[in-house]
């Protein structure tokens, strides 16, 4: 893809409420050299986080179920901003109703847990 | 006749009687004027001796009489040994209007027989009229009794009762009208049949019983409920319609209530038991009202069998149990996917440093593997709780299934007959297409395990219009609509009750420990649920059963849900089941191999040679995802077989299966060196760890075909 971004010219911004998701994104993500590896366990986290850095950042992961604030609200709250921030729904499985709301929210892609480090060096394609 | 009748006791009669009046005549009217032979009344202080008749001993018999008789409703006429009417009421005219003249006093009796018999009166030709008086007459004689009706001029129907008026030399005649009674008695009867017709058709069975519990009266219905003809059970007590225990406490119910003012309800209503005459019972609703009728009492029960409906209400609730279980078992593993991407995440991540420590990758690889398996089987979990990522997309029933035909017709044995029938009209419906294959294959495979030594098979397909909402077999209601039916028959051992009401539970399985995991329908159920379907299954004991797939119709053109979601990668996050194809000249290896590969969730394929194996191979669009070959095999060995099938889909992976000897692997190394080779004999986990390593397990979500006897192959050969 020639507009894929590179890996080691990546910044990718991790949401997911659980810590060990988190780490092991992190993990796979700084073995795969990538240049910046933020995480977020929490809707609020990231947003106060992107208020401050939101231009350094390529692609953010986004669990879709959490608590206090859902990855569906997140994208909602991200979007009046920032249109095109590529945003991809990290997802367990699940239900329709969850995708079909993602896409009219313009999300970029999914993600399937479990996943795998081949996938997330996929994020590349996702991020521009 | 005897006109002449003053005389001071006739003036205090009439006066007496409290008439006057210019046209009152004591002369020419009877009244009740005793006259001749006098009755058996007399002044004396002793009792009169007409028998029963009592009159005080300073009473004017007279008036007292007349007074009597003029107050009756009947007419009286009194006629004495000579034939002779010695005295009447005013009342005998009312009934003979027309022969006024004849009934007067001192006229003959027989005259006015002879007159109203010949006018047809007693409805006899007027030539019998002396028969009639000659009869009459001799009755008389003999002093005993005539009873006569006849109608009147104006139509009434009178009784005339003649009797000897005991020691009277003489005869009393009693005028009755019938017509009132009549009209009473066929009011009553016609009430009692509207009473009846209610009996015969009210919805529910009515009996009723006294306070002994004797039963009085029992309705058709109740008949058809309890088994037990009317004639049968009326005068038999009511606890024959209970159980026992029931009986015992009803009728201490019934004894509780009587002692009291019973202006209360009668505490028996509701759920009970009933009991037939066969002794089975069943579940029967019951209401039973208090109706005293004077000095009886009497209790009307009002009953159906609510076996039905409970039966109904059982099914709604096992359909919301289900639900709610899904719900739950969809959380919990949700949380587990969680740990699981860590789990296995991690583990990948040590597996790459690991480098050359052979145990520490041995050891790390048997976690991942075993993380693997718990995906799976998580995402089993999550499609029962109908989470799952699936690609709606509207899709042309008929169509689909077609193209599926052949897949299905080659995992049959040829003791299977397939018949498939695919409505022409064609209709779309909004489904992920390798849902609606999957739903389809679970099906064939269920119906497979139905019938172990063979049988029918039917695969339907049609475009219904369901007109009124249907009560389906698990407890959910098909809306109506318009729907594309598909539905898969067979014609295997059926199912009981208990099996049927369980069919859709996760982890419910009839087969033997350790084949398939019993998720196979639990999933159909839920992705059909998915799509907004539902699921209707039909069966019989020793007959087969038919699965019924409702699914709503769209329109050909609607948008649709998501069809697919934007940039999403393609083949990792698609979800999609590997197929492979095993191939091994030794029946006992194919069956071993593509039943443990089932139990993975592949879709596997079988030939017993390289040439059937070209050909299922050539069958299968889209071609394999692995093939899995024995070495040596007649017609085609496994080699050649390679050779032939990497050129036709290149980047084919093959696993070779053999006996070690320095021949097979020579050949082997000819062919490749990825070294994916299986020494016979093997263990189902290094089959598995190896195909594994090469095609991965279908993506947790995807069904698992349950596991089943697996088929002897052969597109047009006999078994071996």
């Amino acid at each position: 893809m020639s507009n894929a971004l590179d890996l080691t010219d990546m910044t990718v911004l991790i949401v997911d409420d659980e810590p060990t998701v988190t780490r092991l994104a992190k993990t796979m993500l700084t073995d795969l050299d990538v240049a910046q590896v933020f995480v977020a366990n929490d809707g609020r986290e990231a947003l106060d986080f992107l208020g401050l850095f939101e231009d350094d950042i390529d692609v953010i992961v986004c669990d879709w179920n959490m608590p206090r604030m859902s990855g569906f609200e997140l994208l909602q709250q991200i979007r009046t901003v920032d249109p095109s921030m590529p945003f991809v729904m990290l997802t367990g499985r699940n239900d329709m109703d969850s995708i079909v709301a993602a896409r009219d929210q313009k999300v970029s892609s999914y993600l399937l847990k479990p996943f795998s480090q081949e996938q997330l060096a996929q994020l590349r394609t996702a991020a521009q | 006749m005897d006109q002449r009748l003053e005389s001071e006791q006739d003036q205090q009669a009439s006066q007496a009687r409290g008439r006057s009046g210019p046209e009152m005549e004591p002369v020419d009217r009877p009244g009740a004027i005793l006259e001749a032979r006098p009755p058996s009344v007399t002044t004396d202080a002793a009792p009169a001796g007409g028998d029963g008749a009592h009159v005080g001993a300073t009473a004017d018999a007279n008036a007292l009489l007349g007074a009597a008789l003029e107050s009756m409703a009947q007419g009286i006429l009194i006629v004495d040994a000579d034939f002779k009417i010695s005295a009447l009421n005013e009342r005998v005219w009312d009934f003979v209007p027309e022969y006024r003249e004849l009934y007067q006093i001192g006229a003959d009796i027989r005259d006015a027989w002879r007159e109203s018999a010949k006018a047809g009166r007693y409805d006899i030709g007027s030539d019998e009229a002396e028969d009639l008086v000659a009869r009459w007459t001799s009755v008389f004689l003999r002093r005993e009794r005539l009873v006569t009706e006849r109608i009147t001029t104006d139509g009434k129907l009178i009784q005339i009762d003649l009797q000897p008026a005991g020691s009277y030399a003489g005869w009393v005649a009693t005028y009755t009208d019938l017509s009132e009674r009549r009209k009473t008695e066929a009011a009553l009867v016609q009430s009692a049949d509207n009473l009846r017709t209610i009996l015969e058709n009210v919805a529910d069975g009515l009996f009723a019983l006294d306070e002994a519990g004797t039963v009085q009266l029992f309705n058709v219905k109740a008949e058809e409920i309890f088994g037990f003809s009317a004639d049968e059970i009326i005068g038999q007590s009511a606890s024959l319609l209970v159980p026992d225990a029931i009986a015992a406490k009803y009728a201490a119910t019934i004894r509780a209530f009587l002692s009291t003012d019973r202006s209360g309800a009668v505490d028996i209503s509701g759920e009970s038991v009933g009991r037939r005459k066969d002794g089975s019972e069943f579940p029967l609703g019951i209401g039973v009202g208090y109706v005293p009728q004077g000095e009886k009492h009497t209790f009307i029960a009002s009953v159906r069998d609510i076996g039905e409906a409970k039966a109904a209400a059982e099914r709604v609730q096992h359909g919301k149990r289900l639900e709610s279980l899904g719900q739950l078992v969809g959380g919990i593993a949700h949380e587990f996917n969680n740990l699981l991407t860590s789990i296995s995440g991690f583990t990948e991540m040590a597996l790459k440093k690991a480098g050359d420590e052979k145990r520490v990758v041995e050891y790390l690889t048997e976690v991942a593997d075993v993380s693997k398996r718990a995906v799976t089987l998580t995402g089993q979990m999550l499609a029962f709780g109908r989470k799952q990522i699936v690609e709606k997309e509207v899709v042309r029933v008929g169509q689909t299934l077609l193209s599926q035909e052949s897949l299905i017709r080659v995992s049959l044995d040829a003791s299977t007959e397939l018949s498939f029938e695919i409505d022409e009209d064609d209709s779309h419906i909004e489904i992920d297409s390798g849902q609606l294959s999957q739903c389809v294959m679970n099906l064939v495979n269920n119906a497979r395990h139905a019938m172990p030594d063979g049988g029918k098979l039917f695969i339907r397909y049609m475009t219904v219009d369901v007109e009124a909402d249907k009560e389906t077999s698990h407890g959910k209601t098909l809306p109506a609509g318009r729907y594309a039916l598909i539905s898969v028959s067979d014609t295997g051992t059926g199912m009981g009750q208990e099996v049927l009401a369980r069919l859709f539970d996760p982890f419910y399985s009839t087969k033997e420990k350790g084949k398939g995991t019993g998720l196979g329908l639990s999933l159909v159920y839920g992705m059909i649920a998915n799509s907004d379907g539902v699921i209707d299954v039909t069966t019989e004991v020793g007959v087969g059963s038919t699965f019924s797939i409702y699914l709503p119709v769209v329109e050909a053109d609607s948008a649709g849900a998501a069809a697919g979601v934007l940039g999403a990668p393609a083949a990792e996050a698609v979800l999609r089941i590997p197929v492979l194809l095993v191939v091994d000249d030794d029946a006992h290896v194919r069956r071993f191999t593509q039943v443990t590969l089932e139990d993975e969730g592949y879709q596997v394929l079988v030939a017993r040679d390289g040439e059937e194996a070209v050909a299922r191979h050539k069958a299968q669009d889209g071609g394999i995802d692995l093939l899995v070959s024995d070495v040596v095999m007649p017609r085609m060995g496994g080699v050649e077989l390679a050779t032939v099938l990497t050129d036709a889909q290149p980047g084919l992976k093959v696993v070779f299966m053999s006996g070690y000897t320095a021949e097979t692997s020579q050949k082997v190394n000819d062919f490749t060196t990825d070294g994916n080779f299986l020494q016979k004999p093997f263990q189902s986990e290094d089959l598995i760890y190896l195909v594994s390593k090469i095609v991965r397990p279908p993506e947790a979500g995807e069904t698992e075909p349950p596991n089943t006897q697996p088929p002897e192959t052969g597109l047009s050969e006999p078994a071996p």
